[in-house]
């Protein structure tokens, strides 16, 4: 099964309709890409900023134009589509400063970077990784399955920006646990063979859950729950292998 | 949204041909070559569609550009396929890719940006100048999206004049394409004699 190639242009944004679908803006010069994205839900969206605040006398109807209005009709778009804001990773690329202009450029590219984390910050959406600045053009590409961001410069090679979503921010340790090799296999689920790549495990942990003869799941909100719906297991460590949180690398940030 | 007539449009297409016919003449001159000009394409096209309207967005490209100031602001865009930049750099004498290239292929720009300029300012009577041109390499999306927020970014359509420059015998075309800002495009058709 494959998804579909959405093409997000300049001033368009974009929510991933099914869960193998890719977002990509194509040639983000000194716009900004916003990626905003669920790996758990196999949720994206991507907004193709152009300018950093929408004029007062403008009655433009792009929210996705402006950084000041982009960032709220996203972080709305992917909600409704069905994203948990606790688990969102923001993703940024673009911003460059492809010409002066004659000195009359006024470095866009930067402003922009600027307004789109302004606004961000705004709503308490911290930016995971980013690639931004400088004088190249970049492509940038969002996969849905498993919330990898890439990005490609003009004759570049594809690099991968995002983190994986197993490998929570700091801040958040409790979101590291659901993990398709925790201690809630019980015999009878699922190899773990199956698990094609770790980026992909993620997206994997979510079916063995719910093993009959497991025990209740956190739907029954444990006190130690994150407020932001990150599951929490307090189980005492069982045999097994367990991924190393620390191997994973972190790439970008 | 900012729309123009048909007639508006028609005058703007026949300002692109003069100008671009200058142009050309330029070229044929610089390379010993004969430049053939297509029919000028003058679009008015919604900001969005605006990448698209010029190419692929992801087709590697070489931009001189030459921003405009005075009574119409605005930025002459001169689009080469890398490949093509890389033949007219050989029919110059100079190597492709080289540091002399970029500089050769910025004095291209600049022999057929203020021809063009030249002619619709002698036409219209307005005072254009241009700055010196900038040469860029890059995917044809990074490069048109950069130019158009600059140039119209605070509007929703963008209006393209574009001519293409075919020097004979070779792979070697250019794309040549005025993109001005939205006030100077009244300027320039109230003095044409056709105000909105």
């Amino acid at each position: 099964m494959s998804g579909a190639d959405l093409m997000v242009r300049m001033g368009e944004l974009a929510v991933s309709s099914g869960p193998d679908d890719v977002l990509t803006s194509i040639g983000l010069g000194s716009c900004i890409g916003l990626a905003l994205v669920d790996a758990e839900r196999r949720i994206a969206g991507l907004a193709h900023v152009m300018l950093p605040a929408r004029p007062d006398r403008s009655d433009d109807a792009q929210v996705g134009k402006f950084a000041d209005t982009a960032v709220p009709a996203l972080l709305e778009a992917v909600l409704s589509a069905g994203a948990r804001r606790a688990r969102l990773a923001t993703y940024l690329v673009g911003g460059a400063q492809m010409f002066s202009f004659g000195g009359r450029g006024m470095d866009v590219g930067t402003r922009n970077d600027q307004a789109v984390r302004d606004a961000l910050a705004a709503l308490h959406l911290r930016v995971r990784a980013d690639a931004t600045g400088g004088t190249k053009g970049r492509t940038m590409r969002v996969h849905a399955t498993d919330g990898t961001v890439t990005f490609k410069e003009s004759g570049g090679v594809e690099t991968t920006i995002s983190v994986p979503a197993r490998v929570a921010p700091a801040a958040r340790p409790s979101r590291d646990v659901p993990d398709a090799r925790s201690p809630r296999r019980v015999p009878g689920a699922p190899p773990q063979s199956d698990t094609p790549s770790p980026r992909n495990s993620p997206v994997v942990a979510r079916t063995p859950m719910r093993v009959p003869g497991a025990p209740p799941q956190s739907d029954a909100p444990s006190p130690r729950n994150a407020p932001g719906g990150a599951r929490t297991f307090p189980t005492t460590p069982a045999p097994g292998p367990r991924v190393s949180l620390s191997s994973t690398p972190r790439i970008g940030v | 949204m900012s729309t123009y007539s048909d007639l508006q449009l028609d005058a703007l297409r026949e300002i692109a041909n003069i100008g671009s016919g200058t142009a050309g003449t330029a070229l044929a001159a610089m390379l010993g070559r004969s430049v053939d000009l297509s029919v000028p394409h003058v679009e008015a096209v919604p900001l969005v569609e605006a990448v698209e309207a010029v190419g692929d967005p992801a087709r590697p490209t070489t931009a001189a550009l030459l921003p405009i100031v005075g009574a119409l602001d605005g930025v002459v865009l001169l689009l080469f396929r890398t490949d093509a930049a890389d033949t007219l750099c050989r029919l110059l004498g100079v190597e492709p890719g080289s540091e002399i290239a970029d500089s050769a292929l910025s004095e291209i720009g600049n022999v057929l940006g203020t021809s063009y300029l030249n002619s619709i300012a002698a036409m219209s009577g307005l005072a254009l100048e241009p700055k010196p041109p900038e040469v860029v390499t890059d995917v044809l999306g990074a490069i048109v999206s950069s130019v158009l927020m600059h140039v119209a970014g605070g509007e929703d359509v963008a209006l393209l004049l574009d001519t293409q420059l075919r020097v004979e015998d070779e792979e070697c075309a250019v794309s040549f394409l005025l993109v001005p800002e939205g006030d100077g495009v009244q300027e320039l058709l109230t003095r044409l004699g056709l105000p909105t």
